[in-house]
């Protein structure tokens, strides 16, 4: 895996398409999706050692190609879910899974009425808006403003699974069944921390 | 909402209440009120459209509360096609929480409903129990109290969603078993509910009450599509702290259409205010009219002076 990452910013570099703005947003982008597989320190500093001597040059929005190849799921359980996320790139638009924080203008009309002129978040990460902690008191008394108009943003456990089911659902394939993602699925009380 | 009755609001309510029929107004604007609820009253909004059907609710609720392991086991699925003496099955001692697979027309696979107490703003199982052995907290839970229930099981009739529960099993510990909120343990502590805790799908969603409903209305009016335009709770039976979004007709997701939209004790108030003043006055009023009419009667059925004195007073 963490090969793939270091040529993954190969491809960037050879690209030649990473200038200062990524490198500022460098961090931010890509933190989530090394937590998320889960490197160690070293290897951590030696890919933010790879981005700070890069070549500076081009766009800020991320391609398609840039995309991670696997994202390993790994925030609820040791047991990660594994997730190919080179496989939905090549046949979903970026948006439809990360709203309107990368990729093109939202499809939905609800979300353009804000988020047309939006342009690239600087985190497209799941985690940066569905908090872990669901009940956490930050994250509730975030959602409960009375001038806020996103009241209802799903924990991280529900946006994963909302997203994932409702539209292998709705295509007809994909896993829908709990073992199918989960290896070994175990029915249990919630776990307090 | 009456939550603490001592003697002396007792009595004054009876006072007022008697006094008021005599007076000539109806007892329903003497007490009126329309209570829409704690200012900070929680509750759970569930969203059928996006249940699985995975029971992790159940087993959450089951370990949460130590009630006793079930004969079937929370990950088999089986479960669905089990039915009951009502078709579903339904909360019991033993579950204070079920999952029901229903089969709407309208869907081209099965629809999943969580039943368990729905907490009304006015509950008729608080209303209906005469030993005040349930309360409406301020949080929203309607909880139980064993110590002072004296096992009438009138609850279970009064309540419109048929959801407290007799531990028939227990020859000892008799008691009503029904869903608390988890208000001892979570609720009162401003946590959710272990149900809403497991739920992967989020398909329950945990706050204020008032939120919720700005939640269901945010859901309602983004995806159109997706519910049927009802939230129901929100005003059924006076409204419940437990609200629902359903993408199909709720009368086919098994919800009972016919609860009323006002509280239960509406339908009985005016009975109940007659009831303190048949108690209190009638017994001296109907023992006064009895003693009067005894002595009337006596008077009249008195037997006349004997004609025949006059006679003797003559000294013949």
């Amino acid at each position: 895996m963490a090969r793939k990452w270091i040529s993954s910013i190969v491809v960037i570099s050879a690209g030649g398409k990473v200038d200062t703005t990524i490198h500022a947003t460098c961090k931010q982008k890509w933190g989530p999706f090394m937590k998320q597989v889960n490197t160690t320190f070293p290897l951590s500093c030696l890919i933010l050692l790879l981005c700070l001597i890069l070549p500076a040059s081009a766009a800020a929005g991320m391609d398609r190609e840039e995309a991670p190849d696997e994202v390993f799921l790994n925030s609820f359980s040791d047991v990660a879910v594994a997730f190919d996320h080179q496989l939905h790139v090549s046949y979903a638009a970026c948006v439809e899974c990360h709203h309107h924080t990368t990729g093109d203008t939202p499809s939905d009309p609800v979300c353009n009425s804000c988020h047309r002129s939006g342009g690239e978040a600087d985190s497209v990460a799941c985690r940066d808006c569905h908090a872990r902690d669901r009940f956490g008191h930050d994250y509730l008394s975030k959602l409960n403003t009375t001038t806020r108009y996103h009241i209802d943003i799903p924990g991280l456990k529900g946006a994963y699974h909302l997203s994932c089911m409702r539209c292998h659902e709705a295509i007809g394939t994909g896993p829908t069944a709990c073992g199918d993602c989960h290896p070994a699925r175990k029915i249990q009380g919630p776990v307090r921390k | 909402m009456k939550l603490r009755v001592n003697r002396r609001t007792f009595l004054g309510s009876m006072v007022s209440a008697a006094a008021s029929l005599f007076v000539g107004q109806t007892a329903e604007n003497a007490s009126a009120h329309d209570f829409t609820g704690y200012e900070s009253s929680k509750g759970v909004l569930v969203d059928l459209s996006r249940c699985v059907g995975c029971r992790s609710c159940e087993a959450a609720c089951n370990k949460e509360q130590g009630l006793p392991e079930p004969e079937i086991g929370f990950d088999d699925l089986s479960i669905f096609k089990q039915t009951g003496p009502d078709g579903k099955r339904r909360p019991d001692d033993k579950a204070y929480t079920v999952v029901n697979a229903y089969d709407p027309p309208l869907l081209d696979h099965p629809l999943f409903r969580k039943i368990q107490c729905n907490h009304c703003l006015e509950p008729a199982c608080l209303t209906a129990c005469f030993v005040n052995a349930y309360t409406k907290t301020p949080e929203g839970a309607v909880v139980y109290n064993a110590d002072v229930c004296v096992g009438c099981r009138t609850c279970m009739i009064a309540c419109p969603f048929s959801i407290p529960a007799f531990r028939y099993s227990s020859a000892f510990h008799p008691r009503i078993m029904k869903c608390i909120f988890c208000y001892d343990s979570r609720l009162s502590k401003n946590l959710p509910p272990a149900c809403v805790e497991a739920c992967p799908m989020e398909a329950l969603t945990f706050g204020d009450r008032k939120t919720l409903l700005r939640i269901a209305r945010n859901r309602l009016r983004e995806h159109p599509g997706r519910y049927v335009q009802h939230i129901y709770g929100e005003f059924e039976a006076g409204g419940t702290s437990w609200l629902y979004l359903s993408p199909v007709p709720f009368a086919d997701a098994g919800f009972d259409m016919h609860v009323p939209n006002q509280p239960i004790i509406n339908y009985v108030k005016d009975f109940l205010a007659v009831v303190p003043m048949v108690l209190t006055i009638w017994p001296g009023l109907f023992a006064g009219f009895y003693l009067l009419s005894r002595r009337s009667g006596k008077a009249a059925i008195q037997p006349p002076q004997p004609e025949d004195s006059s006679d003797e007073n003559t000294g013949r």
